[in-house]
């Protein structure tokens, strides 16, 4: 580079290009000068920076809402468009116009977040006006739902609201400027109020400092073939895909003791169904390909001939059918041999990344032509016909046993995260994983329990972990220090099976997981989370998985978001679990609506499984003005109960409307009070939020001290 | 992908699906894209149309943007090109003397100013009737600061043939300003 007179200055691949040429230098010189002397206008560059923002904001919404189109025999209703679909919020609602005032003035609010159902909550709010407005009088019309006290700046026209204390984690909000106190900046009146509706992603809770990590043995059981599969399919039972026993290679059922038997010729594709009865296997040979359905251990094969694409993964959907990828679509053969396609997209699955749910109703795919970045590859709900993107993904997700619960990793950010999400869509909830920026994580398996999930990770150095980790925190719970592929958990989440490696040779191995820790109450937590996401998805499938027989979960409402409000234990053995369902607020109906759902469950005769026995729904209702309880729970400290509210509460208010002593933490919205051993808390509704408005009634909770 | 700027690929991947990265991209190229844009058309308002136009097709194209096959800027850069193209085949516009020493964003013509802005209106003349490839060239290679290998991925052309074009285009330049300082002088 060659700096001149007056700061001018010629890189090094111009000055190359005019050489000594003196007067050609001094030419170059003229030219950068006038062609460097035009600033962008900087009202011009915010303004169009909101309006680009606010766009892309629109595209990636409308992406992630595209309808792919099912077959045309498609026998299912049309899919019913979420809260996401509202990507801008421009929002104006007309009001009665008063013959002595002034014709009101159109006003379009637009904001990043309208319309999004994850926004991080500890994220701020930009609303942008599409006038000038009286910073003043929009300020004091602002009103946030559930009350929020925030901070407000403007920046030319666009208002900012920071949240003194973040925001209510998987919550609906809508943001709204009253009419009836706005201005713009020439006193002209709105039409009518603006709203800004947008919901919160989950976030961790963590359950307090996680023990060390232990050892996670793992035991060799047989060579493999290098994409061989293993599944757990009874008590120290496996059937693997390729495995080589005495001398033997093929499809094997290994057991514990050392026995293999042979059962067929090496596969690649190898699945168990959702209730764990039945498996399928594939076979290969003589220029065909069959499907092997057959009893949980193998037994009772019954093969229909199919032709199967090569790398085509196999998935039962629900004891009736297998999904599979033939003829470059997604299809599915039941017992009898009959075919029928499920998605007419076409799919090479020799080179496209293709999982299928348990269940058989999602069915992720990634093209193997697009790059490996995060983000490429959409989920293909199969029922409803609908997609959606999950957002960030690198690798392959993973489903939880139900199905009902799609996890991903993350690898938008800096480090690998990660994510949980309802499979049909919902709130995302993202996780840290104690990883470097250079790991490469792979291989993701959640427990069937819920609460854990294992995972490999490969240093740069070359060392490969297996780990098992917690879902609350991403804590690492035990550890391999050897890689492992392809995890397939078993349906007692009590060991998982994997493919790794002794030195160059492929091997299967399994993993015997140490006994989970976490409480009766954290496991019906657990379950009812599980069973919440799948109503979030309408999944009946997964529901009926997740409940035993008799109960109606046809009848269970759908919702955009659930959450765990209390979990308590009955004296019976069984577990009470309140829910509450919330249906996010939309432009048209600019108000959350909400309902409480209970949940009994119970354990099973065999394992001691959690089952949900009972679920009444209650009705829904616009949410009422003022604080609510968003999760009761033991607190911290022993002798502790935690009651946290869904508003930021007049710290006030907290004292006299508590019977008990209580103490308020405003970062977290937390009340924790101190009853005496387990008794009926009683909050008065002299309680209020930031905004004046109180408790809608009086709350009797039974709890339970920590 | 080469980085224009550190982090450059990650906040591209991010774009995909956070509209606030592709907001930090924005605020990242908007200077250089307006700049590059006002160089075409010589006009600040059709300027700020352009721009916005650019903008808004790249965030609508970003999802097909294959960061394997041309940096970023490169791919901007494109757009904004092929933008100008086809805002210069609808309108042809072509701005004379009087229009630009009237252009709207100007300031007032003063006694101090005169020579200069003359200098820079030949100089922006010179640059205008150059050759098309020519004149993309110099104007991304002197008003941009772009790499030459960049401008390359963006022509679809090699790096040499890139330095000839900048090296014919300034030759032309230098001619057409030794042709018009002595009218100047006689006028």
């Amino acid at each position: 580079m060659t700096a001149t007179h007056d700061g001018d200055w010629l890189d090094d691949e111009v000055l190359e290009v005019v050489g000594a040429d003196q007067e050609l230098r001094h030419a170059a010189m003229e030219v950068r000068r006038t062609l460097q002397t035009a600033p962008v206008d900087p009202d011009f560059a915010r303004r169009l920076g909101a309006e680009v923002v606010a766009r892309r904001q629109q595209v990636i919404e409308e992406r992630s809402q595209r309808r792919w189109r099912p077959p045309a025999l498609w026998p299912l209703p049309r899919p019913i468009l979420a809260l996401g679909g509202a990507a801008l919020a421009v929002v104006l609602v007309l009001g009665a116009i008063l013959a002595a005032r002034p014709a009101p003035v159109p006003v379009a609010a637009t904001s990043a977040v309208a319309g999004l159902a994850s926004l991080d909550p500890s994220g701020r709010v930009v609303v942008h006006f599409s006038r000038a407005m009286d910073h003043g009088a929009v300020t004091a019309a602002l009103h946030v739902t559930p009350a929020t006290a925030v901070r407000t700046d403007w920046s030319g026209e666009d208002l900012m609201v920071t949240p003194v204390n973040g925001l209510v984690p998987n919550s609906a909000y809508v943001l709204t400027i009253d009419a009836g106190r706005a201005r713009t900046a020439s006193g002209g009146h709105l039409p009518g109020d603006l709203h800004v509706v947008f919901g919160t992603a989950p976030v961790p809770q963590p359950g307090g400092t996680p023990p060390p990590a232990v050892a996670l043995p793992l035991r060799t059981l047989a060579a493999a073939g290098e994409d061989s599969e293993a599944v757990i399919v009874g008590q120290g039972l496996l059937l693997a895909t390729s495995a080589t026993k005495f001398g033997a290679t093929g499809v094997m059922r290994l057991h514990a003791t050392g026995a293999a038997e042979w059962l067929g010729p090496a596969t690649d594709a190898i699945c168990v169904s959702r209730n764990g009865r039945s498996l399928a296997y594939l076979e290969r040979g003589g220029g065909t390909t069959s499907i092997v359905m057959a009893a949980s251990d193998g037994t009772a094969p019954k093969t229909v001939t199919v032709p199967v694409d090569e790398g085509s993964p196999l998935g039962w959907m629900d004891d009736g059918e297998v999904s599979f990828v033939g003829g470059g679509q997604l299809q599915a053969v039941d017992r009898d041999g009959h075919v029928r396609v499920l998605a007419s997209q076409q799919v090479d699955a020799a080179r496209d990344s293709v999982v299928i749910s348990p269940g058989g109703r999602y069915a992720f795919l990634r093209s193997g032509s697009a790059p490996a970045a995060p983000g490429q590859g959409r989920l293909l709900d199969l029922a409803k016909g609908a997609g959606h993107e999950l957002p960030g993904v690198v690798d392959q997700p993973a489903f939880s046993a139900d199905g009902g619960t799609v996890a991903w990793f993350d690898g938008s950010g800096a480090v690998p995260r990660l994510a949980l999400a309802p499979s049909a869509g919902g709130p995302v909830l993202r996780l840290p994983l104690p990883v470097a920026a250079a790991d490469r994580v792979s291989d993701l398996g959640l427990a069937p329990a819920g609460g854990r999930f294992v995972y490999a990770v490969q240093h740069p150095n070359g060392q490969a972990e297996l780990r098992l980790a917690a879902i609350d925190d991403g804590a690492t719970l035990a550890a391999a220090q050897r890689g492992g592929g392809s995890p397939n958990w078993a349906a007692d989440g009590d060991s998982v099976a994997v493919l790794t490696h002794s030195g160059s040779q492929p091997e299967i191995a399994v993993a015997d997981v140490p006994a989970a820790t976490a409480s009766g109450a954290d496991a019906a937590a657990a379950l009812a989370t599980s069973f919440a996401a799948a109503q979030v998805g309408g999944d009946q499938g997964a529901l009926r998985t997740l409940a035993r027989s008799g109960v109606d979960v046809g009848r269970l409402p759908a919702a955009s978001r659930a959450s765990v409000v209390q979990v308590s234990h009955q004296s019976d053995g069984s577990y009470r679990v309140e829910l509450r369902l919330t249906v996010d607020p939309t432009p048209r109906h600019p108000s959350a609506r909400a309902r409480t759902e209970s949940l009994e469950l119970r354990s099973s005769g065999q394992g001691g499984t959690l089952q949900v026995s009972r679920a009444v729904a209650g009705p829904l209702a616009d949410v009422a003005p003022g604080p609510h309880l968003a999760r009761i729970a033991a607190g911290a400290r022993a002798g502790t109960v935690a009651l946290t509210f869904d508003a930021d509460l007049d710290a006030a208010s907290v004292r006299g409307a508590f019977t008990v002593p209580a103490t308020y933490d405003a970062a977290t919205r937390t009340v924790t009070v101190s009853p005496a051993g387990a008794r009926t808390l009683t909050v008065g509704t002299s309680l209020r939020d930031v905004a004046g408005q109180h408790l809608a009634s009086e709350l009797r909770e039974t709890v339970t001290p920590g | 992908m080469r980085e224009a700027f550190p982090g450059e690929a990650d906040l591209v991947e991010r774009a995909r699906t956070d509209p606030h990265a592709f907001g930090q991209l924005y605020e990242r190229y908007v200077s250089q894209i307006f700049r590059f844009v006002h160089n075409r058309v010589r006009d600040r308002s059709i300027a700020e149309d352009l721009t916005s136009e650019v903008f808004f097709k790249a965030l609508r194209a970003i999802d097909r943007y294959r960061p394997t096959s041309r940096p970023f800027s490169a791919w901007l850069y494109q757009i904004a090109t092929n933008t100008v193209i086809d805002h210069v085949r609808t309108r042809r516009t072509t701005l004379d003397l009087d229009a630009v020493a009237h252009r709207p964003d100007g300031q007032p013509p003063v006694e101090e100013q005169v020579a200069r802005r003359a200098d820079v209106e030949r100089v922006w003349d010179a640059v205008a009737d150059l050759v098309e490839t020519q004149r993309l060239a110099v104007t991304l290679k002197l008003g941009q600061d772009m790499h030459t290998a960049d401008i390359a991925a963006c022509m679809g052309r090699t790096e040499g043939a890139v330095k000839l074009l900048i090296y014919r285009g300034l030759n032309t330049i230098r001619q057409k300003l030794e042709e018009a300082a002595p009218s100047r002088r006689e006028a």
